[in-house]
């Protein structure tokens, strides 16, 4: 510790170096953070997502082809299933800055048994979105984004469909992943929208009587529908939340895969980054010897200088994405991840990635200084 | 201390330069005595830093028997050799070699590091040691606000500031002006009457020479005994 101060005054001596390599470092550590964070909310969503006897039936080939609504009266007559709800999803603008909005619409008297999550309205609240056609309800980080109460209008702009919703807020969705998305009645969206175009269904939401059952309610659902125009796939909720997820994970291994290289990419310039400042110091590794330092001594200096400046760069790098996750509510645009905060894990992953770098690219130009011999590297003229 | 400061036996050393191997000390004895001031002289090339850094313990001789401060070079391993040399010798180099990023203290402080020295103490040494070279007012000043001759006292001052018994310098005023160089001979010359310092100094310059008790000159890497000039008037009066 005695030698910090000539080591941090060492590694000061090019400021804007040190602070580019740092920055470089900073980038790196902000990637893993948001992929570890991104990764843990997948996980967390899918755990939410409980062994109820739910069933999702979609569009075959992608849960983004609708089906049509007359669909529903069909399966309700499947044996075995007991509740049913049609989701539309909803994409639109809300706010002064016409500010992009997910949501959906539903039945809302069948929304409790068939809802993705058990305790995520409370009970006054889904009253009060029942008696109330134009009732919306809105996750709370919509709520805080544009700034609204209960009892509030709020208008909803379609981006699909051009319709203007003028909603009541009467209460809030608490599930976690819901809490940027908002509600409203199927038959208000139906009305807004006029007999001519019948909104089309992203999913069914379907109650089974038993688990025995769903295998079978899966397999006569879709055979129900085999070669028609719009062919279903039914799966169990939880499978529905994984293929949602794995769309989001494929993104992610593609992420994860750029990462590695940029990390990779990043040691090699922390690496040459030291390797130029101890070549400059050639010359001043051999005094510290001269008086005395021992190779290890001076392996140690410079590997610590490594370690610090990629150190300071991981520390940058982690209060930058804490201050772009948690502040803000970082938005990835549509789909369930919509919004997320950084775990303290990821920061914990993030610092040690950047010590790391630090060893790796250290570890070279420090085993390059620690070898150096005196009556050799005086004769070194820069 | 007893028996000479170096002590040097039939020292060889040569360097590789490929597959070949080029020798360029050639059987050297020489013996420094304490509180002797010597001065080593001749032509470039002729091995006189290479003589010089091994006194210093900086590199080990080929062959002979090195025994520096009463301790065997030749048979050191690095580490040993590296703490050997922090406690032992005071190395003053033609270019200064301060560490540019720290103050004159900072540079005067840095062989201290080594040693178990509390901070308060560490500093305390630092300052009387700049003050023994006359620069108490220069304490925060960086290498580059200093003139020559004062960075040039700052490096003494940093050889001096662990006490060493051995005080080695290489040309010490080969890139000062008359003026700077004077002072940074009279300086040696006050280390060694008033502190008792062994001094080995290596020096083109008569002039420099002249200060020194014994001169031994080098020729091809061989001491010539016919060049030994014993008194320093002979020194003058064999200047070109
Ligand atoms: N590390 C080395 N590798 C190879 N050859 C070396 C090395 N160091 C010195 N030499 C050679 O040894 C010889 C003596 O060098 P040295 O530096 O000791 O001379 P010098 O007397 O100090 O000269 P100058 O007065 O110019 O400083 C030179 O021929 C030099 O090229
Ligand atoms: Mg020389």
């Amino acid at each position: 510790m005695k030698f910090f101060p000539l080591l941090l005054k060492n590694l000061l001596r090019r400021r804007r170096r040190a602070a580019l390599t740092a920055s470089s470092v900073a980038v790196c550590v902000f990637i893993l953070v948001a992929l570890v964070t991104l990764t843990t909310y997948m996980k967390n969503i899918i755990r939410e997502t409980d062994s109820r006897l739910i069933v999702i039936t979609r569009g075959r080939y992608s849960f983004l082809d609708p089906l049509p609504y007359a669909y529903r009266a069909k399966i309700e007559h499947v044996p075995g299933v007991v509740a049913s709800n049609a989701v539309t999803l909803i994409i639109g603008t809300a706010g002064d800055k016409d500010e992009v909005v997910n949501g959906m619409a539903l039945i809302p008297e069948t929304y409790l048994d068939t809802g993705p999550q058990k305790e995520e309205i409370p009970p006054r609240d889904f009253d009060a979105f029942v008696r109330d056609r134009s009732a919306i309800l809105v996750g709370p980080v919509m709520a805080r984004r544009f700034g609204w109460k209960i009892g509030d209008t709020v208008t909803i702009r379609g981006s699909r469909y051009p319709v203007e919703l003028r909603c009541r807020l009467v209460g809030y969705l608490t599930a976690e992943i819901l809490s940027d998305y908002f509600a409203i009645h199927r038959s208000y969206l139906e009305e807004a929208l006029g007999p001519d175009r019948e909104p089309g269904v992203h999913f069914f939401p379907l109650k089974v009587e038993s688990r025995e059952a769903i295998p079978r309610v899966i397999g006569q659902i879709d055979a129900l529908f085999a070669n028609s125009a719009a062919e279903t796939k039914s799966e169990p909720q939880r499978d529905f939340m994984m293929s949602l997820a794995s769309l989001a994970r494929n993104i992610r291994d593609v992420v994860l895969a750029m990462g590695l290289v940029i990390v990779l990419a990043i040691v090699l310039v922390v690496t040459n980054s030291m390797a130029i400042s101890v070549r400059e110091r050639t010359r001043e590794m051999a005094v510290l010897k001269a008086l005395g330092f021992t190779d290890g001594q001076v392996l140690k200096l410079v590997l610590g200088e490594a370690i610090l400046l990629a150190m300071s760069g991981g520390v940058l790098g982690g209060a930058v994405s804490y201050a772009i996750f948690a502040s803000s509510g970082f938005d990835l645009g549509s789909g369930p991840a919509g919004h997320f905060a950084v775990q303290p894990l990821a920061l914990a992953d993030g610092l040690a990635l950047s010590l790391l770098i630090g060893v790796a690219a250290g570890s070279f130009p420090a085993l390059h200084a620690s070898r150096l011999r005196i009556v050799e590297a005086l004769r070194w003229v820069r | 201390m007893t028996g000479p400061v170096v002590e040097m036996r039939s020292v060889c050393k040569s360097y590789r330069r490929g597959d070949r191997e080029l020798p360029v000390l050639k059987d050297i004895s020489l013996c420094v005595e304490p509180r002797e001031f010597l001065a080593l002289m001749g032509p470039s090339g002729s091995g006189k830093s290479t003589l010089l850094n091994l006194m210093a313990g900086f590199d080990r001789p080929t062959s002979g028997t090195l025994v520096v401060a009463g301790r065997d070079l030749t048979r050191a391993t690095g580490p040993e050799l590296a703490r050997w040399r922090a406690g032992h010798v005071g190395f003053v180099f033609q270019l200064y070699n301060l560490l540019p990023v720290l103050t004159a203290r900072e540079n005067v402080e840095l062989p201290l590091l080594l040693a178990n020295l509390s901070r308060a103490e560490r500093r305390r040494r630092a300052e009387t040691a700049l003050a023994l070279v006359a620069l108490s007012d220069r304490l925060d000043h960086y290498p580059h606000q200093l003139s020559g001759g004062q960075e040039q006292r700052v490096a003494i001052a940093r050889a001096l500031v662990s006490d060493p018994p051995l005080l080695l310098a290489d040309e010490p005023t080969g890139d000062l002006d008359a003026e700077s160089a004077g002072e940074v001979l009279s300086l040696l010359d006050d280390l060694h009457r008033e502190l008792d310092k062994t001094i080995v100094v290596v020096t083109h310059d008569p002039v420099a020479a002249a200060r020194a008790r014994r001169v031994v000159r080098l020729e091809k890497g061989v001491l010539s005994p016919q060049a030994r000039v014993e008194r320093r008037d002979e020194v003058l009066s064999a200047a070109p």
